[in-house]
C-alpha cells in the first residue's frame, strides 16, 4: 500500500492535473465539466460518473475567512512549554522520573487561563486517590509492561505516600529518613 | 495554481499601485483572509497529520476529556471528535471482534474482561483521518467542507446547513450535529492549536505518547523516523481516502 498522501509541493498536485495547469485547466475548474469525466484521465481517483469538482479545486468554493474562522477560537491547554517557563523545579523532578513524558496537563486539566493569569486562577490539586487509577487501574486491554495496580490491594494507601508524583520511581522525603 | 498566480498578482499589482508599507502588509489579510497570508504561519509549509502507536494507548480516556474540554464538544455520549474503542478478539474468530467504547471512553474503561479468556484485548484512539481525498469534502453540496491547503479537513460553520451528508459519507464515523447549531463538527486537528505553535489537545493530554501530531512536510518532524522504523498502517485502505492517521501496531480486526 502506498501512503496516499505524502507531501509534495502543493497539497494540490496529487490531484487531476487537467484541472490545475494553465488556462485550459482553469476553464475547466470552472465549468466543472471535463476533469475526471474526459476521456483519457486515468489519474486516480477520476471517475466518469461524479464530478470531482469538490476535489481537483477545493479553494473554489471555499469561503474566503473560513480558516480564519478554524483559527479563531482560544487555545484552554496553555501547553507543556509554557507550564515549565514558570514551574522550573517541577519540570526538573518530573524530567528526571518514569513521568518525564507527561504532560503536566495531562494530570493537572486544561490550564491555559492560569498561564494567562496565574496569581487570580489557581489550579486545584488532583486527589492522587482519583487521579493516579486513571491511568495505572488494572485492566487487561492495556499494554503488558505499563504499571498497574488493583485498587482494591491498596484500600487505604494515598498513592502519594510512598510515590513521589512528579518522579514515582523514587519515594517522598519523610520516607527516606 | 493557476488561482493563487492570479490573485498573488492581483494583490502585488494593488500594493504597488496603491499601497506602501503597513497598509500593503494589511491589505493582504484583507483580501486573502485566510492564515496563509498571517505572520508566522503559512499553510504551504505545512502537511499535517498523526501517528498513533496502538501497543501506547491505555485507555485512559485523556484524550477524550481533553478534546471534549479543549474543543466545547457536547458531553452527551453520541458526540465525539475523537473517542477510544476496546476491542476484545477472540483468536477462533479474528474476524469478529467484541468493541465497546462506554461513553467513548471519556469515564475509562471498567474492567470487563479478564486475562487468559483465549482472547486479546487492545485499545484503539480514532479521530478524523483527515483525509487527502476525503469523501464527506466531496459529498458537501455547499462546499462548507473543504481541505485546507495544509492538509487538515475543515468545516466552514457559516457555510454548513446541516444537510448530514458527509456525516454518512464518512467512512470512519468521525462527525456528528452539533444539537446546538445544526451544524456539523468533527476534529479540526485543533487547527487553532496547531497553527499557533501548539500540539493537539489529545497529544497534550496522553500520558503515554500513543498519539503524536506529525507536520509531514517538516524535515524534522520525528513522523519520518517513526514512518521509517515502524511497519504502519492506515485504517480502511481500500477505501482510497489517503487517511493520513498513521497507526503502528494495529490488528488486523479493527475496522
Amino acid at each position: 500500500m502506498a501512503l496516499a498522501s505524502q507531501p509534495t509541493g502543493t497539497p494540490a498536485t496529487d490531484r487531476c492535473p487537467s484541472a490545475e495547469k494553465g488556462w485550459g485547466g482553469w476553464l475547466s475548474s470552472r465549468t466543472k465539466s471535463t476533469c475526471c469525466a474526459s476521456p483519457g484521465c486515468f489519474w486516480p481517483g477520476s471517475s466518469p460518473f461524479f464530478s470531482c469538482s469538490s476535489s481537483s479545486s477545493p479553494r473554489d468554493s471555499v469561503r474566503t475567512g473560513a480558516l480564519d474562522d478554524n483559527r479563531a477560537s482560544t487555545a484552554k491547554f496553555g501547553g507543556q512549554a509554557t507550564c515549565v517557563e514558570c514551574h522550573t523545579d517541577e519540570a526538573k523532578a518530573r524530567a528526571a522520573g518514569k513521568h518525564a513524558h507527561v504532560a503536566c496537563e495531562a494530570c493537572h486539566g486544561a490550564l491555559g487561563k492560569h498561564a494567562a493569569d496565574p496569581e487570580t486562577l489557581k489550579p486545584v490539586r488532583p486527589d492522587p486517590r482519583t487521579l493516579c487509577v486513571v491511568c495505572h487501574a488494572a485492566n487487561v486491554a492495556k499494554p503488558t509492561g505499563f504499571p498497574q495496580i488493583d485498587p482494591k490491594d491498596h484500600p487505604d494507601g494515598v498513592c502519594t505516600e510512598c510515590h513521589v508524583a512528579h518522579d514515582p520511581g523514587s519515594a517522598p522525603e519523610e520516607k527516606k529518613k | 495554481v493557476t488561482t493563487t498566480d492570479r490573485r498573488r498578482f492581483l494583490v502585488e499589482s494593488t500594493k504597488f499601485l496603491l499601497l506602501t508599507g503597513a497598509s500593503a502588509t494589511a491589505i493582504e489579510h484583507v483580501l486573502a483572509g485566510e492564515p496563509e497570508a498571517a505572520p508566522n504561519y503559512h499553510t504551504q509549509d505545512h502537511w499535517w497529520a498523526m501517528a498513533i502507536d496502538v501497543e501506547k494507548c491505555i485507555g485512559c480516556g485523556n484524550c477524550v476529556r481533553a478534546c471534549k474540554e479543549e474543543n466545547d464538544v457536547p458531553r452527551e455520549a453520541y458526540h465525539f471528535r475523537t473517542w477510544v474503542e476496546r476491542y476484545h478478539v477472540r483468536t477462533e474468530d479474528l474476524e469478529h471482534p467484541d468493541v465497546d467504547s462506554p461513553n467513548g471512553g471519556y469515564d475509562g474503561f471498567p474492567e470487563k474482561y479478564r486475562a487468559g479468556d483465549g482472547a486479546k484485548s487492545f485499545f484503539v484512539p480514532k479521530l478524523c483521518n483527515q483525509c487527502a481525498h476525503s469523501p464527506c469534502v466531496q459529498v458537501c453540496p455547499v462546499g462548507a467542507t473543504f481541505e485546507s491547503p495544509d492538509g487538515v479537513v475543515l468545516v466552514d460553520k457559516k457555510y454548513c446547513m446541516g444537510c448530514r451528508y458527509c456525516v454518512q459519507a464518512c467512512p470512519y464515523g468521525c462527525r456528528y450535529i452539533d444539537p446546538r447549531t445544526g451544524t456539523v463538527d468533527k476534529c479540526s486537528l485543533c487547527y487553532h492549536r496547531i497553527t499557533k505553535g501548539l500540539t493537539t489537545a489529545c497529544c497534550e493530554a496522553c500520558p503515554t505518547g500513543a498519539r503524536q501530531l506529525a507536520d509531514l512536510k517538516d524535515p524534522k518532524d520525528p513522523i519520518h523516523e517513526f514512518l521509517r522504523t515502524h511497519k504502519v498502517q492506515i485504517l480502511k485502505p481500500q477505501m482510497a481516502t489517503g487517511a493520513k492517521v498513521y497507526y503502528n501496531g494495529l490488528d488486523g480486526s479493527v475496522r
